[in-house]
């Protein structure tokens, strides 16, 4: 049987507003296997970035809880988020979500120098991850030297290196053309083949279409949809 | 301390992009701020430790290092002596001075009578460095040498006459009379220190004994140390010696003048580490802006899992770094000018045609200067903790930042 890797429990998300306060999203129950490819759809505004930073750890519910491996991820301290982080979870965003005072090759690496791997070891790992995406000979070049497409498959590269089992990915091809939105999702293909489970907000329905299974968000429910 | 990751997050930040052209200014502007301010306290503390030290020398080569008054006891050979047995290398000299006026050609100025034996080599060495007319040869009974200013405020010189009198009142018919006695002036000694050319009147030892109706017993010890600086110790150990006497350290002499010098150092260094503490705010200013502008990729280092308290160290460390750098240029800058400062004195005075530090005016012939270890270690560490400070209050603040909301909103 396959191993539930992540688990939300009565998830409840609300922000204050002047106006008064903004539910997002209420008791929301989900089960997310290991080795799960899935779609992430919902109007704008619907809080599919909120839900992905819920699930990225980087903010809090209000109510409920999250699973991750079988643990309460409320209980743990920033720290232990942050290392739960490093080595579970690689996120991936729509755009500009590069350091721009790094070149390809050191965004690349990020992740690895962070971890505390060896320099001439991550190096030639992420070499190694830049030549997977064919990106290789722009590697020395900063994000604003690379097209949107080429910082894409460099953002990609950078999730690919850790090697955790949860990538959540927000709006990943959001400003890509086709061809290179076709390019990006068959990386995603090749992940789950790795039993690697992704989670990928999109607004593209061809794309969302591909997944194991979508989850829409709306009016503050998430719910399972069969998407193949 | 720092992880690599911190290390090449800080550098990068040292190398702001062209856009961000204002944090490049901010950073000059912060290490400008700080080198000068490190520069300057030690240039201003070398020359008040070259001050102080150059004015202690003036003092020992006019003043004995240490004075047994006999406190109306005989000072005994035997005393003698056992100091000498005590403490080697020292030179003892027999003296006796008191104050009185000096009348000559309807003038009359209060004075100090030292009376000096010339036996002593050490006594006559000081004269003879110093004299500016006449013969040392010459100074026997009945003659005096007096200071330069006394000699050009009374209009004397070598070969006149004057009138001293002593304290001492002596009974005459016509009732109690100030003892008078005339001397030949052998002398004139100019030692460059005003009050002293202007107060002090040599005689020989027994003239001024005789003056003050003094007896032999009575004169007082001089003694000349190899090292001045243990005059204190060497006090105390005389004083154990014999309890009757009185025993002064040329500093005891000097308490208020170099009170009031250490005072002035202080107040300085504490008012030039104001200039270190203005500068600091550059850091402060400047890495504000750095983080409010590298919010967003502060957010994407957190989604990467660096910790909260890296990001923070990573960015002291950028503020740090100015402050650590600056600090030792500054204490470079500082030394060389500190090295060089009578040629930048003279290159300053020459351009401005205008004369820095007269002579005349501070006692010294040049801008003293004395580079000092300890005083550069703690202006170095004080430098040090004022740029922490500066770097951590900012870097403080990331940790209530939002950051994940740039990821989408910035």
């Amino acid at each position: 049987m396959t191993k539930i890797l992540l688990e939300t429990v009565n998830l409840q998300k609300t922000y204050e507003h002047r106006n008064g306060i903004i539910n997002l999203f209420d008791n929301v129950n989900i089960k997310i296997k290991q080795g799960d490819l899935i779609a992430l759809v919902g109007p704008s505004g619907s809080g599919k970035s909120s839900f992905l930073h819920l699930l990225a750890l980087l903010d809090d519910p209000t109510k409920g809880k999250i699973l991750l491996k079988n643990k309460n991820t409320k209980d743990f301290s920033d720290e232990k988020k942050d290392k739960v982080r490093r080595e579970n979870i690689s996120i991936i965003f729509q755009d500009n979500n590069l350091l721009t005072d790094f070149t390809a090759l050191e965004n690349v690496v990020m992740p690895l120098i962070i971890k505390g791997e060896k320099t001439s070891i991550s190096i030639a790992k992420a070499t190694k991850f830049l030549k997977d995406v064919k990106i290789l000979n722009r590697k020395n070049h900063f994000p604003n030297e690379l097209s949107g497409g080429e910082q894409q498959r460099v953002a990609i590269a950078r999730a690919l290196i850790s090697e955790t089992d949860l990538i959540l990915a927000d709006e990943p091809t959001g400003n890509l053309d086709y061809k290179t939105s076709e390019d990006i999702f068959s990386y995603f293909l090749k992940l789950k083949k790795l039993n690697k489970t992704i989670i990928f907000a999109t607004h593209n329905r061809e794309l969302a279409n591909k997944a194991d299974y979508k989850l829409s968000i709306s009016k503050g429910n998430i719910k399972r949809a069969n998407a193949r | 301390m720092f992880t690599k990751a911190e290390r090449l997050i800080s550098l990068r930040n040292l190398r702001p992009k062209k856009k961000e052209g204002f944090l490049k200014v901010i950073s000059i502007f912060s290490f400008l701020g700080i080198m000068l301010g490190v520069a300057i306290l030690i240039i201003v503390m070398s020359v008040m430790n070259g001050f102080k030290t150059d004015l202690t020398k003036k003092i020992l080569g006019l003043n004995p290092h240490i004075i047994i008054e006999s406190n109306s006891f005989k000072i005994e050979d035997e005393f003698i002596k056992n100091l000498k047995r005590k403490i080697k290398n020292i030179n003892i000299s027999k003296t006796y001075s008191g104050e009185g006026v000096v009348v000559s050609n309807d003038n009359a100025k209060g004075i100090i009578i030292k009376g000096i034996d010339r036996n002593n080599k050490e006594s006559l060495s000081f004269l003879k460095k110093n004299i500016a007319n006449g013969d040392l040869s010459k100074f026997k009974k009945n003659t005096a040498f007096i200071g330069g200013e006394l000699a050009f405020n009374l209009d004397l010189k070598v070969g006149d006459k004057i009138n001293l009198m002593s304290s001492v009142f002596i009974a005459t018919p016509f009732g109690g009379l100030p003892k008078q006695e005339t001397f030949t002036i052998a002398g004139v000694f100019n030692t460059g220190f005003y009050e002293f050319d202007q107060n002090f009147v040599f005689l020989n030892l027994f003239d001024a004994l005789s003056i003050f109706d003094k007896e032999e017993y009575e004169q007082n010890l001089e003694i000349y140390l190899k090292d001045p600086m243990k005059a204190n110790t060497f006090k105390n150990e005389i004083q154990k010696l014999n309890q009757n006497y009185f025993v002064y350290s040329w500093s005891d002499l000097n308490k208020s003048f170099f009170s009031a010098l250490k005072v002035e150092r202080n107040v300085m260094f504490i008012i030039l580490t104001l200039i270190l503490i203005v500068a600091a705010f550059n850091i402060v200013s400047g890495l504000t802006i750095l983080i409010k502008n590298k919010t967003k990729e502060i957010a994407i280092l957190k989604t990467l899992g660096l910790s909260n308290n890296s990001i923070k160290k990573s960015f002291f460390l950028t503020g740090f770094t100015i402050g650590l750098s600056a600090t030792i240029t500054g204490i470079f800058l500082g030394i060389i000018f500190s090295l060089n400062i009578e040629k930048i004195r003279n290159i300053l005075s020459n351009f401005f045609n205008f004369e820095i530090f007269p002579s005349d005016v501070y006692l010294l012939e040049q801008l003293p200067s004395e580079i000092n270890f300890y005083s550069i270690l703690i202006i170095f560490i004080f430098s040090l903790i004022i740029s922490a400070l500066a770097s951590y209050l900012p870097a403080m603040g990331i940790s209530k930042m939002k950051t994940f909301r740039a990821l989408k909103y910035d």
